[in-house]
């Protein structure tokens, strides 16, 4: 396999709210490698966010609190930085692209003057040199004009052409990492397509890793190389996006799958649902978080944590059935 | 252009505004008295014919609708009257003229005060929230919102004049010091317009109790407020853009939230400098300033209607032209603002 690029290992974010603890993350293990698309997928607060939000150390505290774990980026461990320190990691060797365009850019700022900053901030330019560098980067990203839409301030522009001044922004600094959270959920199909298309193209040229999170099976499987399934705070299931297609071994991946409206049957006959709810996360249930809602749940699944097992080349699974498997 | 059309616009407005006004200061006013027997105070008794000479030459015994168009119609040629004894009868746009911009000056230095303060304690309060700092402003803040002006203006002249002896008394200007020139009527302004550094720094220190007096509740407010729309504000998606651009906490709040939330604080702030402008009534009452404010309390203490209607289309007036300001100053805060 190729360099890894940045390893999370046993990481737990934690929510200190009124009513309780919110166990976020579960204690998460993931390898991001050199010039892979990553994808996390998973349902609404099963943790994606909170774990792209944790590793550049944007969890708000309070509530939010990453308490155990570690994040090695460039043999560094990011969560033992101090604060200066991981903002000159911030924008430059990792960046981010959020759901919703139309907020994630300030009001009051023109589009040029956003982009020029992070390039003035982290490459030390003339406040005419970033802006030129604004304006390339608008155009590398396809937009027409790149000199007016660099003028322009984000609500006089579509949320597909903020969307793309967006990854224009994210990329001006040539990050290594790409995290994209949600990039086209606020978008309507025909723009998903294109800002997709896009980020494809942009990874062949850039050799940028992305962690692409999502709760679309179908982005995973055009975008994706490996791919996460995420279920209330635990990565559940970690493998090529072939595989997990074609073998999902989770319950959980077996379900999610089975819930795509599809005509292929051979996994499922008629379109399926997973019992029950998303468990509150302030008392999640013991064990395997699934195990409440799982069919094929043994006695042991509420009293112990499973480890990862591996199911085929690059596969592996977090769940006993699996047990005869290879341990990662 | 636009944004002068509007302005035009707005301006325009305030002719209807300015004559609702009238007409109920007009009709309030009225309820109150004779102010022909007021004129003639003592005199009065056993005045009979004098008293309904005045009456007959000021049309006071005609119907009150008659009497209010007279007076719009002294109105629109800009006479606002007369005054009443007090200021011998002079005319009340004159008094006005000389009266207001000592009001103007302590009403400018209040809102200085209150922006200074206020805009930073809010910004403090919000990035601390819920640590010492913020409990400090947050209690400053109330006790500033609640206190009563004139015990405020009474304490404050107790240390600080009378015990410590730092600030003087009363007035604007000690008998020993002349007026500068006069250009704006405004003595701290006048003087450094005429280099007179001296006379300045005097009519500052004058100044500084009664302005701080007077602004001390907008400061609070705007405490308040600022720290409000700041943390609205910190929620938001951009700034955690911001955050993720690698930006320091420092640009964060100072660049990229402080914009966002100075909008609604300038609204408060607009409609707070009308405020400050009729709340000089009860500050300069305590400090002995000749403003406008003292001169209405005289106006009702004399049923001199004629000025307490001036005093008040003057206050109306300063009010609509701040909210127009700070209208005006949205375009240059928010690009999102445009009129036409």
């Amino acid at each position: 396999m190729a360099d890894v690029l940045l390893s999370i290992k046993g990481l737990k974010t934690n929510f200190y709210t009124y009513t309780g603890v919110v166990k976020a993350l579960d204690g998460i293990d993931l390898d991001i490698y050199k010039g892979e698309t990553i994808g996390l997928v998973g349902e609404t607060g099963c943790g994606k966010s909170v774990t792209a939000l944790s590793i550049i150390r944007l969890i708000q505290w309070p509530p939010g609190k990453i308490d155990e774990g570690s994040i090695t980026f460039d043999g560094k461990d990011l969560l033992k930085l101090p604060l200066r320190d991981m903002q000159k990691i911030r924008g430059n060797n990792i960046s981010m692209i959020f759901q919703e365009p139309m907020n994630a850019f300030n009001p009051v700022y023109t589009i040029g003057d956003q982009i020029a900053e992070v390039i003035m901030l982290h490459q030390k330019k003339k406040k005419k040199e970033a802006w030129q560098d604004a304006i390339e980067m608008l155009k590398f990203t396809g937009i027409p004009a790149p000199e007016r839409v660099a003028k322009s301030y984000p609500h006089e522009l579509s949320g597909g052409m903020l969307q793309r001044s967006m990854i224009a922004m994210a990329l001006s600094c040539k990050p290594k990492l790409l995290i994209a959270d949600e990039p086209t959920t606020a978008l309507d199909v025909t723009i998903e397509a294109q800002i997709l298309d896009l980020m494809k193209g942009l990874k062949t040229t850039t050799g940028a890793s992305i962690l692409l999170i999502t709760h679309d099976l179908g982005i995973i499987a055009e975008m994706c190389d490996r791919v996460g399934v995420m279920y209330a705070g635990n990565i559940v299931e970690l493998a090529d996006v072939g595989s997990i297609y074609k073998k999902p071994s989770h319950p959980y991946t077996v379900g999610l799958i089975c819930a795509i409206p599809t005509l292929d049957t051979k996994h499922c006959n008629r379109l399926a649902t997973i019992p029950g709810n998303v468990p509150n996360l302030i008392y999640p249930p013991p064990g395997c978080r699934f195990h409440p809602r799982c069919n094929k749940a043994m006695d042991r699944c509420s009293k112990e944590k499973p480890g990862w097992y591996k199911v085929g080349e690059g596969h592996y699974v977090s769940c006993f059935l699996y047990e005869g498997g290879d341990k990662k | 252009m636009k944004l002068r059309d509007y302005i035009i616009r707005r301006i325009l407005l305030l002719i209807p505004v300015l004559i609702g006004i009238s007409f109920i200061t007009f009709f309030l006013s009225h309820m109150i008295g004779d102010p022909a027997a007021a004129w003639l105070g003592e005199k009065t008794i056993g005045q009979e014919e004098a008293v309904k000479a005045i009456r007959a030459a000021h049309h006071l015994d005609d119907p009150l609708p008659i009497q209010y168009f007279y007076y719009l119609n002294d109105l629109a040629h800009f006479d606002l009257g007369r005054t009443g004894r007090n200021e011998g009868g002079r005319p009340v746009i004159e008094a006005l003229k000389d009266y207001f911009p000592a009001t103007l000056e302590l009403a400018i230095l209040g809102m200085g005060f209150a922006i200074i303060i206020g805009i930073p304690l809010g910004i403090l309060s919000a990035v601390f929230k819920d640590k010492v700092p913020d409990h400090i402003v947050r209690v400053l803040a109330l006790v500033g919102v609640s206190m009563p002006i004139f015990w405020l203006g009474l304490i404050l002249k107790y240390w600080f004049s009378f015990k410590f002896d730092i600030f003087p008394l009363d007035g604007r200007l000690p008998y020993t010091v002349l007026a500068p020139p006069k250009v704006t009527g405004m003595y701290t302004f006048d003087a450094l317009l005429a280099g007179q550094f001296d006379t300045f720094f005097v009519a500052l220190r004058h100044a500084i109790l009664p302005s701080f007096c007077l602004g001390l509740i907008t400061l609070a407010i705007l405490t308040r407020m600022m720290r409000s729309s700041m943390l609205e504000t910190l929620t938001q998606d951009f700034i955690r853009t911001a955050r993720a651009k690698g930006l320091s906490e420092r640009k964060v709040i100072l660049k990229h939230a402080l914009r966002n939330a100075l909008t609604p604080t300038t609204t408060v702030a607009g409609i707070a400098f009308g405020g400050l402008l009729s709340g000089a009534v009860m500050t300069e009452t305590i400090f002995a300033w000749p403003g406008i404010g003292r001169f209405s309390v005289k106006a009702i203490g004399s049923t001199d209607f004629a000025s307490i209607m001036g005093f008040a289309l003057l206050i109306v007036l300063f009010y609509v032209l701040s909210n127009l300001l700070v209208d005006i100053l949205y375009v240059y805060l928010d690009p999102r603002v445009k009129y036409g």
